[in-house]
């Protein structure tokens, strides 16, 4: 396997929950248009880490964050926070479309969040497209004009992941995505992920193994706020380095 | 199963028993107080319907010495102020609880908020004072001014001395601020942050999403709030008494005397010597209750499908 370009690069990034910290000095390098899955066990402070990239760890009151995020080689604190974020989108662990927008508007949601107005016919085009791209289209086409809310939750949830593309950022964290979703949902969603990563470098949260080794090209093991281990899959899941990583693997704590 | 019940079985029952029979008798002694209130209301101004049937509600003229009423200019002067007042102190309301929701840290928004329940427990004769003392010499001076602005006589006829209807509709909006404010803050905290965060993450400043999330979310719980504030608005009396002027007149203006219901009867219940006009007070209270039972369930109704969304 050819070695990727890396998109995304942590440099010893620390955070806080008031005087908690929760990460501790994680140098990462996620490699560009793979699924890198974040795997631990709970309370490792795998979510907190993605939260930290786009930012959105500072909106908790009491949180501190220290370290570098490079994006595409930029230091993003030199970036205003809110441009940050066009560029890493997010999908989050419960499906959360905007319950007074249709499902048509949900998909544009970021545009007019960021009031970027669209002619008529490049708006039927991108939510055409969009949906297509996460398998809604057929399935959504006689509902575009009712609430978003009004879908299953694993259509919900694909809504979310289509209203996040929709903005074309270069890194999408998903942030445990299918923690709520019945097995068949799940699936779908997986499933999606290896025709998204040909567009989007993918950063997917999951405390299953399983799910980690089905999804990603890459994994990064997180345990009590410290990167454990990084690397290929299939290196990782077949020769851990780490101690504290075989024994994750084999189940000794989960 | 069929075990004789113990004896502390048996208290629990009694006292269940007792509970019950205590809450209902407090529930229909309650109910049956509206009724008897609104039944009281109903017969003892029943001389002045008899005297003027419906044509109380449109008829202009008050005369005591004639022994003719009518509610109109009342009815007019306690919409118009409290519609007026809903409308002055409503974007101050939004902006408030907007600030505090999103914008103030704890440190200012705890003491802000304990402030404005504060503001809100104030008896409103206190408001009616500083209405008197504050507020009239200043309406009266923008009288003055307003009329040499415009030149015109007939727009400040009514007098500069202050008192009446914008008077009355200012005092108003501040009185009602700190209730429509807590009630839309209490609406816009209940926002679930997992939306607020969805809206971040496409790049949404804090602003365009209290624009395009947050609001259209407490959309209706907002405008229950409003319509609750307006009831309180429309049945104010006493700081509305001692600021409208107990003008009778149907008011040609704003800067004209004049009365709502509530405040008609507080002015002149104790002049009211003939049957009559005592009953046609009552009349005015009757009109009162009603547009207050029409408010708060039309509030109702909005709060409720609020919810259901």
């Amino acid at each position: 396997m050819e070695e990727p370009a890396i998109v995304l690069e942590t440099q010893k990034v620390n955070a806080w929950f008031g005087k908690d910290q929760v990460l501790f000095d994680v140098s990462a390098r996620i490699p560009k248009k793979r699924v890198t899955a974040i795997m631990g066990p709970s309370g490792c402070g795998k979510t907190t880490f993605v939260r930290t990239l786009n930012g959105l760890h500072l909106m908790t009151t009491g949180a501190r964050f220290s370290g570098t995020v490079l994006l595409e080689g930029a230091d993003t604190s030199t970036m205003d926070v809110v441009d940050v974020r066009k560029h890493i989108g997010m999908v989050f662990q419960r499906p959360n479309p905007f319950p007074t927008m249709t499902v048509y508007e949900n998909v544009l949601a970021g545009y007019r969040l960021t009031g970027q107005r669209l002619s008529r016919d490049k708006a039927d085009q991108i939510v055409e497209a969009t949906l297509n791209k996460v398998g809604l289209w057929t399935e959504v086409q006689a509902k575009l004009f009712k609430a978003g809310t009004s879908l299953s939750g694993g259509q919900q949830q694909r809504l979310c992941i289509a209203r996040t593309i929709a903005m074309e950022p270069a890194v999408v964290l998903f942030d445990e995505p299918t923690s709520s979703l019945d097995p068949k949902s799940t699936a779908t969603i997986e499933e999606l992920l290896s025709d998204l990563k040909a567009d989007y470098s993918i950063l997917f949260v999951t405390h299953g193994l399983q799910q980690a080794a089905r999804i990603s090209d890459y994994v990064a093991f997180f345990m009590l706020g410290e990167l454990v281990e990084f690397g290929e899959t299939k290196r990782v899941f077949v020769g851990p380095q780490d101690k504290r990583t075989e024994d994750y693997l084999s189940g000794k704590y989960g | 199963m069929a075990a004789q019940p113990s004896r502390s079985d048996r208290r629990e029952l009694v006292r269940e028993r007792a509970f019950t029979a205590a809450g209902v008798t407090a529930a229909v002694a309650l109910v049956t107080t509206i009724v008897l209130f609104l039944l009281e209301l109903f017969v003892t101004s029943r001389s002045s319907r008899a005297a003027f049937g419906w044509s109380f509600l449109w008829h202009s003229e008050w005369n005591p010495v004639t022994e003719k009423f009518g509610a109109l200019p009342m009815i007019v002067g306690t919409l118009v102020t409290g519609f007026g007042a809903l409308l002055i102190s409503t974007p101050f309301a939004l902006g408030i609880a907007i600030f505090l929701a999103d914008y103030a840290g704890k440190k200012v928004s705890e003491p802000v908020k304990y402030l404005i329940s504060l503001l809100g427990g104030l008896p409103s004769v206190i408001f009616g004072l500083w209405g008197l003392f504050v507020l009239v010499p200043l309406v009266s001076k923008f009288e003055v001014w307003f009329g040499k602005l415009v030149g015109s006589e007939a727009l400040v006829a009514s007098g500069t001395t202050g008192v009446g209807l914008l008077a009355a509709i200012l005092l108003l909006a501040i009185m009602i601020l700190p209730f429509s404010a807590s009630l839309i803050l209490e609406s816009l905290l209940v926002v679930p942050t997992e939306l607020k965060e969805g809206a971040l993450a496409l790049g949404a400043t804090k602003w365009d999403t209290i624009q395009n999330v947050e609001l259209p979310y407490v959309r209706k719980s907002t405008v229950g709030a409003l319509v609750l504030s307006l009831g309180r608005a429309l049945g104010e009396t006493m700081a509305v008494t001692m600021v409208i002027g107990n003008g009778m007149k149907m008011p040609r203006s704003l800067f004209d005397p004049a009365n709502t219901l509530a405040s008609a009867i507080a002015n002149q219940f104790l002049e009211a010597t003939s049957p009559v006009y005592i009953a046609s007070l009552i009349q005015l209270g009757l009109i009162l209750f009603v547009i207050s039972i029409i408010i708060n369930i039309a509030a109702r109704i909005i709060l409720r499908r609020g919810v259901q969304q």
